[in-house]
C-alpha cells in the first residue's frame, strides 16, 4: 500500500516535470521565433521583419482576402488589373490568417506572420509527441534542437516569406501523427483532414504526404505489419482528402501544374535565397544526427516506428533537389531543426545509455537544459550551431507604409500610379499596398539615363503582379481557363515603353542610398511640376525632410514634357 | 450520461482554464514591451480558434489520447478544419468577417455532440 503510493506520487512528479519542461520550451520557441525579431511587440504599426518581396506577397494576399471577404479571385491590385483572375494560391493559411486578424484585432501582416511562427512551435510539440511514442527520454532531449528553426538559414523561411511551405509542414507533421494511430477506430478523418489541409496550404507538401503514405505501406508490407484495416483506412482518408480539394485541385491543375510541370533537374543553390544544409548544425551536431540515423536504421529492422520513418523520410526528401524537387525540397530542409531532432534525441540517449543503466526522465531534462544553453548561446561552444538574434523592421518603414497606405482612401480603384527609383522598390510585391495596379520604372534604364543627364519623357515600364508562371489565369468554365498574359503578350506587362505623362499618381522617393538617384526623382518632378495641371498631393515627411512625395497628373495622356530633356537646363 | 466522462470534461476543462492562464503569463513576459490588452486578445483568440474546437473534436478518441494529445493535435485538427471551411464557406458567399465566431462555433457544437453521444454509447 505504501509501496503503491510512493509509486504514485513518483509518477505524479515525472508528469509534472514534463509538464514545466514542456512550458519552459515553449516559452523559449516563442521567444527565439517572433519576439526577438518583433522586438517583443505582437502588433507593429507596419508589416514588421518582412525581409523580401514573397513575405510581402503573403502579406498584401492575407489583407486583399479580407478586403474581398472570399478567395474566389486575386485581387486586381494582385493581378495587373485583371478583375476576375482565379485565386490560385493554396487559400488555407490566408483563410486562417484573416480570420485570426479579425478575432485579435491584429492587423493581417502581424496576424498571418504570427501564426507562421506559432504553427512551428506546435509542429515541434507534435514531432515531441511522435518521438515520446517511441522514446520518451529520446523525445526530451530532442526537444530543444528546435530552436535552430529560428536561427540562420532555416529562419530565412520565416523572414523570406516560405510561409505557406511552413505551415503546410504543421499539417503534414499533424498527418505523420494521425498515421502512426492509424489503427483507432475511424482514424481515416484525420489522415483526410490533414491531407486535405497541407496541400490546400501549400501543394507541394501534399505531394510529399502521398509519398510518405506509400512509403509508409511498403515498409510495412515488407515487415508483413500490412493489415486490411489500415489500408482500409488510407484508402477511406485518401477518398476524404480528394474530397475536401477537389476545387482546389482542379484550379491546381490549370495554373501551377499547367504552366509549371515537373521537370527533372538538379539544383543545389535556391537563386540568391540561402540554403540550409546539413553542415549548418556543424559538426558536433552533424555526428549526433548521423549516429541517430544508425541507430534508427537498425531499430527500424527490429521495429516500424513513426518517429524514425518521419526523421529518415524528411531526411531524404531534404535532398530531393537531385531528383527535381528543387526548391520544395529547399522548403522542407526549413524545418529539419525539428525533423532531425528525432536522431538527435535518440543518439545522445542511447550512447549515454551505454554508460547510465538506470535511466532516469530527470536526467534527461538536465541533459537538455545543457542544450537549450548551448543553443540559445548562453554557454558559447565550439563546432555547434547556435542561436543568433535578429532583430528587425525588415524592408519596410513607417514613412513608406504611410505613402503606400495613403493609397486606398484617397485615389479612385482604377488609378494609375507609378513608382519611381525607391531603394525597397525591387522587392515590388509590397507596392501592392497601394491597393491599385502598381506600375513601377525599370531600374536599369532609369539609372542609363540618369548617367546620361537625360530626362525621358518615355521610360521601360512594368505593370507589375503575381502572375507567378501561372500567367493571370482566369477560369472560362469549370474545366476551361484562359491566360491573360497569352493573350495580351509579356510586352504588355514588362519592358514597355511607356509614356510617363500617361499616369494618374507618381511616388517619388526624395532620399535614397545613392543620393543621385533621389535627385534625378526630383528633377522628374520639377519638369512635371512646370505643367499647370500637376500637382503634390501628398508629402511623407521625418520632421525634417520630405522624404516621399506623391504627385498627381490632372491630364493624364496630355503632352507634359519634351521626349527628352536635359538634367542640365534646370 | 458517463459520469466518469462528466468528471474528466470538468477536469480537463479546468486544466485548459489554467493553460489559458499560462500562456498569457508566457505571452506577457516574451512580450514585454505588448500592452496587456493585444496579449489577452491574442491568446484568447488562438484559444478559440484553435485550441478549443480542436480539443473538443479530439474527444471522438479521447479514451486513447492523452490531455497534451488531444491538445496538440487538436490545434492542428482546429486549423485544418477551420481552414478548410473558411475557403469553401467564402466561395459560397458567407464573408470571411463571420467566420470567426461561426467556424469555431461549429467545430465545437460538433465536439458536444461526439461527447454527448460517447456519453450515451457508455452509461453509467
Amino acid at each position: 500500500m505504501e509501496n503503491n503510493k510512493r509509486e504514485i506520487q513518483k509518477m505524479k512528479i515525472k508528469y509534472d516535470l514534463e509538464k514545466i519542461y514542456l512550458i519552459l520550451m515553449f516559452s523559449i520557441l516563442l521567444w527565439a521565433s517572433s519576439a526577438n525579431l518583433w522586438e517583443h511587440k505582437l502588433s507593429h504599426d507596419f508589416p514588421y521583419g518582412l525581409l523580401a518581396s514573397d513575405s510581402f506577397q503573403h502579406q498584401i494576399r492575407t489583407e486583399s482576402i479580407k478586403d474581398m471577404g472570399n478567395y474566389r479571385y486575386e485581387a486586381p491590385y494582385i493581378s495587373a488589373g485583371f478583375k476576375d483572375t482565379i485565386g490560385f494560391y493554396p487559400p488555407v493559411l490566408y483563410h486562417l490568417g484573416v480570420i485570426f486578424s479579425y478575432l485579435s484585432g491584429l492587423e493581417t501582416y502581424d496576424s498571418v506572420y504570427f501564426l507562421v511562427f506559432i504553427l512551428t512551435i506546435f509542429s515541434a510539440l507534435i514531432v515531441y509527441l511522435i518521438i515520446k511514442q517511441f522514446n520518451k527520454q529520446a523525445a526530451i532531449i530532442a526537444l530543444p534542437l528546435a530552436i535552430l528553426t529560428f536561427t540562420g538559414a532555416a529562419y530565412v523561411g520565416f523572414t523570406w516569406g516560405s510561409w505557406p511551405a511552413i505551415a503546410a509542414q504543421f499539417f503534414l507533421i499533424a498527418l505523420f501523427w494521425s498515421i502512426s494511430k492509424i489503427d483507432f477506430e475511424h482514424s481515416f478523418i484525420l489522415l483526410g483532414i490533414f491531407l486535405s489541409a497541407a496541400a490546400l496550404t501549400h501543394t507541394s507538401e501534399g505531394i510529399f504526404a502521398v509519398l510518405f503514405i506509400i512509403f509508409y505501406l511498403i515498409i510495412h508490407f515488407i515487415k508483413k505489419e500490412l493489415t486490411v484495416k489500415r489500408i482500409k483506412d488510407v484508402v477511406f482518408g485518401g477518398i476524404l482528402s480528394f474530397v475536401l480539394s477537389v476545387y482546389y485541385i482542379i484550379i491546381f491543375k490549370f495554373t501551377w501544374m499547367g504552366v509549371q510541370p515537373y521537370k527533372f533537374m538538379i539544383e543545389t543553390e535556391w537563386g540568391t535565397t540561402p540554403l540550409f544544409k546539413l553542415t549548418d548544425f556543424k559538426i558536433v551536431l552533424v555526428i549526433f544526427i548521423i549516429i541517430g540515423i544508425i541507430f534508427s536504421i537498425l531499430a527500424l529492422k527490429k521495429r516500424v516506428d513513426m518517429a524514425m520513418m518521419m526523421g529518415i523520410f524528411m531526411f531524404l526528401v531534404g535532398y530531393g533537389n537531385f531528383v527535381g524537387f528543387n526548391v520544395r525540397s529547399f522548403q522542407i530542409r526549413l524545418l529539419w531543426p525539428i525533423y532531425l531532432s528525432v536522431f538527435f534525441g535518440l543518439a545522445i540517449y542511447q550512447l549515454l545509455k551505454f554508460v547510465i543503466k538506470k535511466w532516469r526522465t530527470v536526467y534527461s531534462i538536465i541533459i537538455a537544459v545543457i542544450f537549450i544553453l548551448i543553443f540559445i548561446k548562453i554557454v558559447p561552444v565550439p563546432f555547434i550551431q547556435q542561436y543568433e538574434k535578429l532583430s528587425t523592421a525588415g524592408l519596410m518603414d513607417s514613412f513608406h507604409w504611410e505613402a503606400l497606405t495613403w493609397f486606398p482612401s484617397n485615389t479612385e480603384e482604377d488609378a494609375k500610379i507609378l513608382f519611381l527609383y525607391g531603394d525597397m522598390y525591387n522587392q515590388n510585391a509590397l507596392l501592392r499596398n497601394i491597393k491599385r495596379p502598381p506600375y513601377m520604372v525599370k531600374t536599369n534604364e532609369y539609372v542609363a539615363a540618369l548617367n546620361e543627364g537625360l530626362i525621358k519623357r518615355n521610360y521601360k515600364i512594368d505593370l507589375l503582379g503575381d502572375h507567378k508562371g501561372v500567367n493571370y489565369a482566369y477560369r472560362k468554365s469549370l474545366f476551361s481557363y484562359g491566360y491573360y498574359k497569352e493573350e495580351y503578350g509579356s510586352d504588355y506587362f514588362y519592358n514597355s515603353e511607356r509614356d510617363i505623362c500617361s499616369f494618374d499618381y507618381y511616388v517619388f522617393d526624395a532620399a535614397a542610398r545613392q543620393n543621385a538617384s533621389a535627385q534625378y526623382n526630383l528633377l522628374i518632378l520639377q519638369e512635371l511640376l512646370k505643367n499647370g495641371w500637376f500637382e503634390i498631393v501628398h508629402k511623407v515627411n521625418d520632421g525634417q525632410w520630405d522624404l516621399i512625395i506623391i504627385a498627381k497628373n490632372n491630364k493624364p495622356g496630355e503632352k507634359c514634357m519634351e521626349d527628352e530633356v536635359s538634367t542640365k537646363n534646370g | 450520461m458517463d459520469k466518469e466522462l462528466i468528471e474528466k470534461i470538468k477536469k480537463e476543462s479546468i486544466n485548459l482554464l489554467i493553460l489559458l492562464v499560462i500562456a498569457i503569463v508566457i505571452f506577457k513576459i516574451v512580450f514585454f514591451k505588448e500592452i496587456f490588452l493585444v496579449i489577452i486578445r491574442t491568446v484568447l483568440a488562438f484559444f478559440w480558434m484553435f485550441i478549443i474546437p480542436g480539443f473538443a473534436l479530439m474527444y471522438y478518441w479521447h479514451e486513447k489520447l492523452s490531455f497534451l494529445e488531444r491538445f496538440a493535435i487538436g490545434a492542428a485538427l482546429s486549423g485544418a478544419v477551420i481552414g478548410l471551411s473558411s475557403y469553401y464557406f467564402g466561395l459560397l458567399g458567407l464573408n470571411i468577417k463571420y467566420h470567426g465566431i461561426l467556424l469555431p462555433s461549429l467545430s465545437l457544437i460538433v465536439g458536444v455532440i461526439i461527447i454527448w453521444k460517447k456519453g450515451i454509447k457508455n452509461p453509467d
